[in-house]
């Protein structure tokens, strides 16, 4: 009779008491991969544009997902979420969701912080999600192209940014909780990477392209491509990548050194009047591209191609740092955020005019690059 | 009857430490001097270590009593039972703090649209019967929940590792001291001290078991958790994202990813963060049941334990209005809760002192009678 019972409580229990109170199928969400904003028609109204996962398809063929894409507008950006379920039959559901696509225009006249709130507070959106910047006109074009690789857009930027890390080094990403992190911390000023269409054969797609650099939360300028990626360098972000020299000094790279293992140590002084960096790179690399007839063996033409890699290495990295020194002045290095992390109160003392100190530092680069192999051949 | 009800040693470090790091890891940080809380937290430490020696000469000298039994003996009947109450309205209070605690958690991080009223039905259900079931069950529970409890949090900072920004830690100890001193006063009420409630099931301990050996260990124990949790949720946060978030653990686990096939492991953590608060809402249910039942002059807790799991569940509603005043609330918390967790255990262990010394020296025949406490078997 107890046994009995048990079993009834136990059973109305699982049936009852497990699962949710709204419980909504699938079919009934309308998954958003990701989001672009840009300024709506009126002033002070934000146009948005997701691409969420048409499901219509997927039980019929062969499951294939497409893209959709649903616009709406509204005075914030959570009324022009809403809205758009005016034309939908779904919620919008933005577990999913990966990528946050930003107009420039907006960036740069309305600063991004108003445009993150949302995302920052609800707790369907995850903190996972890619910040980035449209290099065109507006950012929902962006949706238009069709990707290489995968289905979605939205995706496709999420899986460029996170493989760039262990292939290319180009791009410096962050995060939405690592973007909210920058904006309040203390020394370090905000990029992001921009992406832009550009013509792949036949068909446009999108790419990476260099990134945009900030004054607190507002876009003020962007850096290219290349210069961000030997800035990657100053600040200890490189995996992998490759290093580029010229060996024989004719004007055309001949050595290509793909980059196995990069470290940077960085220490910061202050001398009362200036700031003074030194910077040491240390570099484990195998040789793929070598001149034709270079003996590997021979200790000295590997010495010649370090030292000329080196060098390579140090006046790129002297010219990013001078770059960012003399068209912004702000510092996405994070200079400022090593004071403060081993001096707060001096720290203290120069935030105020911490542009001025980054622009006239002195910046001092050693780099050792040590070629571990050359591939399977001589 | 008394071997039915009574936990060893193990046990009763597994509830006290459950006591201390239950529903606070969930919280990991305390707001003000998130990056510095780690020192705020090692100072509450120290700070709560000698009300913990208090706590355990308490019971020391009294051995197999509960705060109650001793107050009753050492006060007398009316100033004892004035003791008793104020203990019982704070389990009660505390209680229900801590079950709005989960409530506001399950509404706010995970089901926005359930009503708080269900989550709590179906908890304070369990915590009931778990309650209903006697010391030693919960001592049973205790020890089985506090392995998968470290278990998953290791687990947690293992596959956190990846995620983790070690510059984070500095600067070290740049918060105003004023901050932080606050923040460890708070960290010191919310939850070190609370372990007072654990003298109301002290009924359970034998004589030759030590409380000094439960309660350091326990400190040690729970203090180790919640330091691992802060330092973890700080590495992979950061200071700025640790102060904004509401439910820092919480965050942490939702970045925290391996590969792509590993992540989304929020459940993992909300269900610990269930298991552990369990067990302390469960203490202040004892607390304030059998409370509830020596004023009254019932005879065992049983009986008064629906109504006050009613009380203490209808309480949790009404304390708060929104999660801001709950947030909020930690600072007058601690003012009204310091009384009960240093001034009123000071002043049990004085009266308690004299009461066996003036026995040892009068009574030394009787003593054994003395001491017995006035409701055996009565659970």
């Amino acid at each position: 009779m107890k046994k009995a019972f048990a079993i009834l409580i136990v059973s109305f229990i699982s049936v009852t008491m497990t699962g949710c109170w709204n419980y909504r199928g699938a079919d009934k969400m309308e998954t958003v991969k990701g989001v672009a904003i840009d300024m709506g028609p009126k002033n002070g109204t934000y146009l948005l544009t997701f691409e969420t996962i048409n499901l219509s398809d997927a039980a019929g063929r062969e499951g294939k997902v497409m893209p959709e894409l649903v616009e709406s507008v509204g005075t914030t950006i959570y009324d022009a979420i809403r809205k758009a379920n005016n034309k939908l039959s779904s919620k919008l559901y933005f577990s999913q969701m990966q990528t946050l696509i930003i107009n420039q225009t907006l960036a740069k006249e309305q600063g991004i912080s108003p445009l993150i709130e949302w995302f920052l507070h609800d707790n369907e959106a995850r903190e996972l999600i890619n910040v980035v910047i449209s290099g065109e006109k507006t950012a929902k074009e962006l949706f238009n192209m069709k990707p290489i690789s995968v289905d979605f857009v939205g995706q496709e930027i999420c899986e460029i940014i996170d493989k760039d890390r262990y292939v290319l080094s180009y791009i410096k990403s962050n995060l939405i909780y690592e973007v909210y992190n920058c904006l309040n911390r203390d020394g370090i000023a905000l990029t992001l990477p921009i992406f832009m269409i550009v013509q792949n054969g036949e068909k446009p797609t999108i790419q990476a392209d260099g990134s945009a650099v900030f004054k607190k939360d507002k876009m003020i300028g962007n850096i290219p491509a290349e210069i961000v990626h030997f800035s990657l360098f100053v600040t200890d972000e490189i995996d992998k990548g490759i290093l580029t020299t010229d060996l024989n000094n004719d004007g055309q790279d001949d050595v290509a050194l793909e980059i196995m293992k990069t470290k940077t140590k960085s220490s910061i002084s202050f001398d009362g009047k200036k700031i003074k960096i030194k910077i040491n790179v240390q570099s484990s690399v195998m040789a793929l591209e070598i001149p034709p007839g270079t003996d590997m063996l021979d200790v000295t033409s590997v010495k010649k191609i370090s030292a000329s890699a080196q060098n390579r290495l140090v006046q790129k990295m002297h010219e990013s740092i001078k770059y960012v020194q003399t068209e912004y002045q702000k510092d996405v290095f994070g200079f400022g955020k090593m004071i403060y992390e081993k001096n707060h109160k001096l720290w203290h003392k120069l935030s105020k005019d911490w542009d001025v100190y980054f622009k006239n530092a002195e910046v001092e680069i050693k780099s050792n690059i040590f070629i571990r192999s050359s591939g399977m051949s001589k | 009857m008394i071997d039915r009800e009574s936990i060893n040693t193990k046990q009763a470090i597994c509830i006290l430490s459950l006591l201390i790091f239950g529903s606070s890891a969930i919280f990991g940080s305390v707001a003000g001097s998130a990056h510095d809380s780690w020192i705020t937290l090692l100072a509450a430490m120290v700070l709560a270590a000698p009300f913990f020696i208090v706590f355990s000469r308490i019971i020391k000298l009294f051995p197999g009593s509960d705060i109650f039994d001793i107050a009753l003996t050492v006060f007398g009947k009316i100033a004892g039972r004035i003791f008793i109450l104020l203990y019982t309205l704070y389990s009660t209070y505390l209680g229900a703090l801590v079950l709005r605690n989960f409530t506001e958690f399950v509404q706010v991080a995970t089901k926005p649209e359930t009503p708080q009223w269900a989550i709590l039905i179906i908890l304070i259900a369990a915590i009931v019967y778990l309650v209903f079931n006697g010391v030693q069950v919960l001592g049973k529970w205790s020890a089985v929940i506090m392995p998968i409890y470290l278990i998953i949090v290791t687990a947690t900072v293992i596959l956190a590792y990846q995620q983790m920004d070690f510059s984070n830690l500095f600067p070290i100890a740049s918060s105003d001291t004023g901050v932080m001193a606050d923040s460890a006063i708070k960290l010191f009420t919310f939850p070190f001290a609370e372990t007072v409630l654990f003298l109301t099931i002290t009924k359970s301990l034998k004589k030759s078991q030590s409380p000094y050996k439960i309660y350091m260990i326990g400190l040690l124990i729970g203090g180790a958790v919640m330091l691992i949790v802060f330092f973890r949720n700080l590495f992979v946060l950061g200071g700025p994202t640790m102060e904004s978030e509401l439910f820092p653990s919480y965050t942490t686990i939702r970045i925290v990813r391996v590969g792509t096939f590993l992540q989304r492991l929020e459940s993992t953590i909300s269900s610990n963060f269930y298991l552990g608060g369990i067990t302390k809402i469960a203490v202040c249910l004892f607390g304030a049941s059998i409370g509830t039942a020596k004023l009254l002059g019932i005879k065992g807790y049983k009986k008064a334990l629906f109504p006050v799991a009613v009380i203490m569940a209808v309480l949790s509603q009404i304390v708060y209005k929104n999660i801001f005043e709950m947030l909020n609330g930690l600072s007058l918390y601690r003012w009204i809760a310091l009384p009960f967790q240093t001034l009123l255990p000071i002043i049990i262990c004085i009266g308690a002192e004299i009461k066996t010394r003036k026995d040892k020296k009068n009574m030394k025949p009787k003593q054994s009678g003395n001491q017995e406490p006035q409701e055996s078997g009565a659970y």
